[in-house]
């Protein structure tokens, strides 16, 4: 008996817990999608003071886990985000400036969170932290500094990376592109294409078939 | 007392009983088509949905043939990996390549609540020659002559998904449903607008420099990507294509072999601002703008030999001597689907490209105002042709908006989806967006006369600072 009543206590809390597990993990349904707030600052309807926070830092690191494909993304943690920036982004406008400053805050430091796990694009956090700074800076001069300060970050670490991109440069491509030319210049000097193609066929394929050997392995 | 004794059996019954009803309680199940239920996205999480409709052998043979990445090669993509931007490799073998002969890459981002996809292919210019392909500065070229980094996504500058709210999640302005949905951002790199299949010696004009081998070899590629996808995503019940300029004509001209091949119940379809206008060959440049242009890339980027021929022979009605005639023909090979196209009347920048370096009278213009005057006029022409042809075709819808502060009035839904209003007619772009992803009956047609309206709104502080990184 008392086995019995333990076992359906245990499958209710299961069932209670599968239940919050879901509705964490559900997405907006797109029927109750937020108003759009509005893309003018001049029309923010509330006098808000410069917010207490700064956007939070560009972390150097965060990118370039974004592309290891190897760090899974917390699925409730990142859902409830989505849900809970649209509803700030659409109610902005009627907060008192302390409330939106306070959630403006948490989203802050939450977005940084998930930037860290390689949970959103560059683009996206740009966007992200641009729309918390006009929704929570009043006074349009204040916005644009502290916006064109946000994209100076992001370009100089754009810059970085690309930099060190490109001092990192692949030995099997550079031997594939000197191979290139090589069969480029054979080609254009060829009185008769093979198999009847194409010259322009016949270099496609010869090319093809480098990059298969050469960058098939590496890869 | 035994009315409280329960069985093990009538335990067992109870709990799915009351998983459902605590499911049923969550507001948001099923909340279109193509979404998972509830349990089905517990499940996901814990065990990903395979590919459900993998390349078939017969797929992997003919023109332009679907070719997976070989067995034991190393994609990167990590199946339970949800809301991750994933890198994802493909092996030479697939016939994919960036224009400068580096490994191409695409981006996938993946959700457990559903099997509705968005394919969001990249802008970025067009090039079909030594200055316009090898990335010099001052000259209208094409994005990423260099290749495309593994952590591209993360970079800033390039723009990439900065372009559109359709692919990012948690939009701060602007809200669409595929904001929910898989993600897929193919990224550009051949110049060729997805289209060319042709490796370009291309001669540097000072002699400076060696040549330039350029692989236009976007149609390749494109298969490459929906390969990939049919072999490693579910099939989508719902699909938008989708893109910006180079990215909006490259959706196009790869809908119907996309759509034939993924095989979505839904199909969807909105070209932003890459219009594939009216002309024929042979056609007369005063009567058809796009003919010099059109005539250039058909040889740069080889599309006679192969990739229109093949566009042909999948999309009946299609004319491979004018490049305009895919609006009909796809409407008529997919008359279920909701498509649609937008451009701005006002567009500086895909005009630039279509007319700048052909007529010699704008290459000469005596001024800057000049030159816009006559790319201008030329626009205006190709572009009233265009609005009638969609006019006549139901499934198809034209929304042609005048004027809008950003990126040279160039692309409606880059950045968000404000600013695209046709105020004659109380109409917004999400009208149109809407339209086409939710609407029935014919899709939105409109049009607007005037850019006076457009032009008398105040500044857009955001336009300004983000203008430099598009």
């Amino acid at each position: 008996m008392q086995a019995r009543w333990t076992m359906i206590v245990a499958l209710a809390l299961a069932a209670v817990a599968l239940g919050w597990v879901l509705h964490l993990s559900m997405p907006i349904a797109e029927r109750t999608k937020p108003a759009d707030a509005s893309g003018i600052p001049g029309e923010a309807k509330v006098n808000r003071d410069v917010p207490s926070y700064p956007p939070a830092p560009v972390r150097a690191d965060a990118p370039a886990r974004a592309s290891e494909n190897a760090n899974p993304v917390d699925v409730h943690e990142r859902a409830r985000f989505n849900e809970r920036a649209r509803e700030f982004f659409a109610q902005a406008p009627a907060l008192s400036p302390v409330e939106a400053r306070q959630r403006a805050a948490d989203l802050s430091q939450e977005l940084a969170r998930i930037e860290q796990s390689g949970g959103l694009s560059a683009g996206e956090t740009f966007l992200l932290r641009a729309g918390l700074i006009r929704s929570t800076v009043a006074d349009e001069r204040q916005q644009a500094t502290q916006i064109r300060a946000l994209k100076e970050r992001y370009e100089v670490d754009a810059r970085q990376r690309n930099a060190l991109a490109a001092a990192q440069s692949d030995p099997m491509f550079q031997l594939y592109k000197v191979r290139e030319s090589q069969i480029v210049a054979e080609t254009l000097s060829l009185q008769t294409i093979p198999n009847g193609l194409s010259r322009d066929e016949y270099l496609r394929r010869r090319l093809q078939v480098e990059r298969e050997q050469l960058l098939g392995e590496a890869m | 007392m035994d009315g409280l004794v329960f069985s093990a059996a009538r335990t067992m019954f109870l709990l799915p009983v009351l998983i459902a009803c605590t499911v049923g309680a969550t507001p948001q199940a099923h909340a279109e088509a193509g979404d998972y239920s509830a349990l089905q996205t517990i499940v996901n999480l814990v065990s990903p949905p395979p590919a459900d409709s993998p390349v078939t052998p017969a797929q992997m043979q003919g023109p332009y043939p679907l070719l997976p990445n070989p067995a034991g090669f190393n994609d990167g993509f990590s199946p339970g990996a949800y809301y991750q931007w994933q890198t994802i490799k493909l092996a030479p073998s697939t016939g994919a390549v960036c224009g400068n002969g580096s490994q191409y890459k695409f981006f996938v981002n993946r959700v457990p609540n559903t099997r509705n996809t968005i394919i969001y292919m990249e802008g970025g210019g067009a090039c079909w020659d030594y200055a316009s392909c090898s990335g010099q500065t001052g000259i209208r070229g094409a994005r990423n002559p260099n290749g495309i980094p593994d952590d591209y996504m993360s970079l800033l500058s390039p723009a990439s998904s900065l372009v559109s709210p359709f692919v990012v999640r948690a939009h701060p302005w602007s809200s669409v449903k595929t904001q929910n949905w898989n993600m897929i951002y193919v990224p550009y790199c051949t110049g060729d607008v997805y289209s060319g299949d042709k490796v370009a010696v291309y001669n540097d004009p000072t002699g400076q420099n060696t040549p330039l081998v350029w692989h236009h070899n976007g149609a390749r590629n494109t298969r490459a990507v929906l390969a990939w996808l049919k072999n490693r995503l579910p099939r989508p019940t719902q699909m938008l294509s989708t893109g910006c300029s180079a990215g909006g004509i490259g959706s196009l001209n790869s809908y119907a072999t996309v759509r034939r091949d993924l095989a979505p119940t839904y199909g969807y379809l909105i070209n932003d601002s890459g219009p594939s206008f009216s002309a024929p060959v042979g056609g007369n440049p005063a009567q058809y703008p796009s003919v010099p242009l059109h005539t250039q890339i058909r040889s740069a980027w080889g599309l006679d030999q192969g990739p229109m021929p093949y566009l042909a022979s999948v999309l009946p009605g299609f004319d491979r001597n004018n490049f305009g005639s895919i609006y009909a023909a796809l409407a008529a090979k997919v008359p279920s689907d909701r498509l649609g196209h937008t451009h701005f009347w006002q567009d500086l920048n895909y005009s630039s490209y279509s007319y700048e370096r052909f007529f010699p009278e704008i290459a000469n213009a005596p001024s800057q105002a000049a030159k816009e005057a006559l790319i201008h006029a030329k626009w205006g022409t190709d572009t009233e042709r265009l609005r009638q042809t969609l006019q006549t075709l139901p499934s198809f819808g034209g929304y042609f908006p005048q004027f809008r502060a950003l990126n040279e009035s160039h692309c409606t839904t880059i950045v968000d989806f404000e600013n695209g209003d046709i105020q004659e007619r109380s109409l917004e772009l999400r009208n149109f967006i809407d339209s086409v992803l939710d609407g029935s009956g014919a899709v939105l047609d409109a049009s607007e006369a005037s850019d006076q309206a457009d032009r008398a709104k105040a500044p857009n502080l955001l336009y300004q600072l983000i203008e430099s990184l598009l």
